[in-house]
C-alpha cells in the first residue's frame, strides 16, 4: 500500500514537472521544485498529509518565496529549502479561484482527474502568482501593503525593515 | 479578552470567536460541534483492538480539526491545515494556521478527547510567540 502510494505521488510530481521545468523550475530533492530569479528563489513543494486515508493519500501543494538577502542574514540554506522557511508562504488552493486550503485525495481511481486538475492549477495559477515575486522590490511592495501570506504582522515588519536595510547596503 | 499563548478554550457556542479578539467583526453565532457531533460519536463506536482505538482516535481528532477549520473559514478567516514551523526546540506542527487579510494571526491546536498539550509543545509555542507574535491557542472537544 505504501509503495503504491509513493508511486502515485511520484506520478503526480512527474506530471507537474513538465510545465514547471518549462517555466524555469528545477527538480530538487523530495517532491519540490525551485526557480532562482536572482534575488529570490521560488518554490513549489508537494506535502503529504499526516492523515492516511485507507483509500490512498492526501496531499497539498505549498508555494513559497525565499529572499536570498534575508536568507543569508538568517543563515538559511538555499539548497535545502523548505516551504516553512520561506518569506512568503501560501498554498496552491489559496491562489486558485476557490481561495481555499485544498487537499487532494490520491488513489488509483482519482489519479487522472487529480493530475489534470493539479497540473492545470500549477500552470494557470501557481506559476503566474510566484512570478509576481522575483525581486526584493516585489516583496517590499507586498509587505508595505500590509499583506504577508504566511507571516505574522510582527515578522513581516521585521523582514521589511531588514530587506530595505540590506537593499540599501547593496545599492551603495 | 486578552488572548495569550497557551490559552485553553472549550468548544462551547461562540468560543471560537474569542480566539482572535483583534477583529471585532467576528460572528459569535457559530456553534461548534453541532454538525460533526454525530460523526465524531460514530467514529468512536464499536472499538475493537488497541490499534483500532488509536486509529479511531486519530480519525476523530482529524475530523475535529477539520470541523474547526471549516468554522473559521465560515467566519471569514483564511486557514491552512498541517503547517510546519521552525523553532529552536525543533519543528512545530500546527493543526490550523489562521490568517485575516493576508496576514497570519496564529495557530490553533485542536485537542480531541483527553489529548495532552505537552511541555514540548508549550516550549515551541512560547518561542513562536516571543519571536513572531504567533499565538497558538488550544481548542478542546470537551
Amino acid at each position: 500500500m505504501m509503495k503504491a502510494s509513493i508511486s502515485l505521488m511520484d506520478k503526480i510530481v512527474e506530471d507537474c514537472a513538465g510545465p514547471l521545468v518549462e517555466s524555469g523550475y528545477a527538480k530538487m530533492r523530495g517532491f519540490s521544485f525551485q526557480r532562482d530569479t536572482g534575488e529570490n528563489v521560488l518554490l513549489v513543494a508537494f506535502q503529504q498529509s499526516k492523515d492516511k486515508p485507507l483509500d490512498g493519500l492526501r496531499f497539498t501543494v505549498n508555494l513559497g518565496v525565499m529572499n536570498k538577502a534575508l536568507a543569508a542574514e538568517q543563515e538559511l540554506s538555499l539548497t535545502k529549502l523548505s516551504a516553512f522557511d520561506c518569506h512568503l508562504q501560501t498554498r496552491l488552493g489559496n491562489v486558485m479561484p476557490c481561495m481555499n486550503d485544498r487537499w487532494w485525495v490520491l488513489n488509483n481511481s482519482t489519479l487522472i482527474d487529480v493530475s489534470t486538475e493539479v497540473v492545470g492549477a500549477i500552470t494557470t495559477w501557481a506559476v503566474p502568482y510566484l512570478d509576481r515575486y522575483k525581486t526584493n522590490a516585489d516583496l517590499v511592495t507586498l509587505w508595505s501593503s500590509g499583506s504577508s501570506p504566511g507571516l505574522t504582522a510582527k515578522t513581516r515588519d521585521d523582514y521589511l525593515k531588514s530587506l530595505i536595510r540590506l537593499s540599501s547596503l547593496a545599492a551603495r | 479578552m486578552q488572548v495569550k499563548t497557551g490559552n485553553v478554550f472549550y468548544t462551547i457556542p461562540g468560543s471560537l470567536a474569542s480566539l482572535w479578539t483583534a477583529d471585532t467583526a467576528v460572528s459569535t453565532a457559530v456553534t461548534l460541534g453541532t454538525a460533526g457531533a454525530g460523526t465524531l460519536a460514530n467514529v468512536g463506536a464499536n472499538v475493537g483492538t488497541k490499534a483500532a482505538q488509536v486509529t479511531l482516535n486519530r480519525q476523530a481528532g482529524n475530523a475535529f480539526r477539520d470541523e474547526i477549520a471549516g468554522l473559521m473559514t465560515q467566519m471569514g478567516y483564511q486557514v491552512r491545515t498541517e503547517v510546519y514551523k521552525r523553532t529552536i526546540f525543533g519543528r512545530r506542527f500546527i493543526d490550523i494556521e489562521v490568517s485575516k487579510g493576508g496576514t497570519v494571526l496564529g495557530g490553533i491546536e485542536a485537542k480531541y478527547g483527553g489529548a495532552v498539550y505537552s511541555g514540548s509543545q508549550r516550549a515551541k509555542d512560547a518561542y513562536l510567540y516571543m519571536m513572531h507574535r504567533y499565538r497558538v491557542n488550544v481548542v478542546r472537544s470537551q
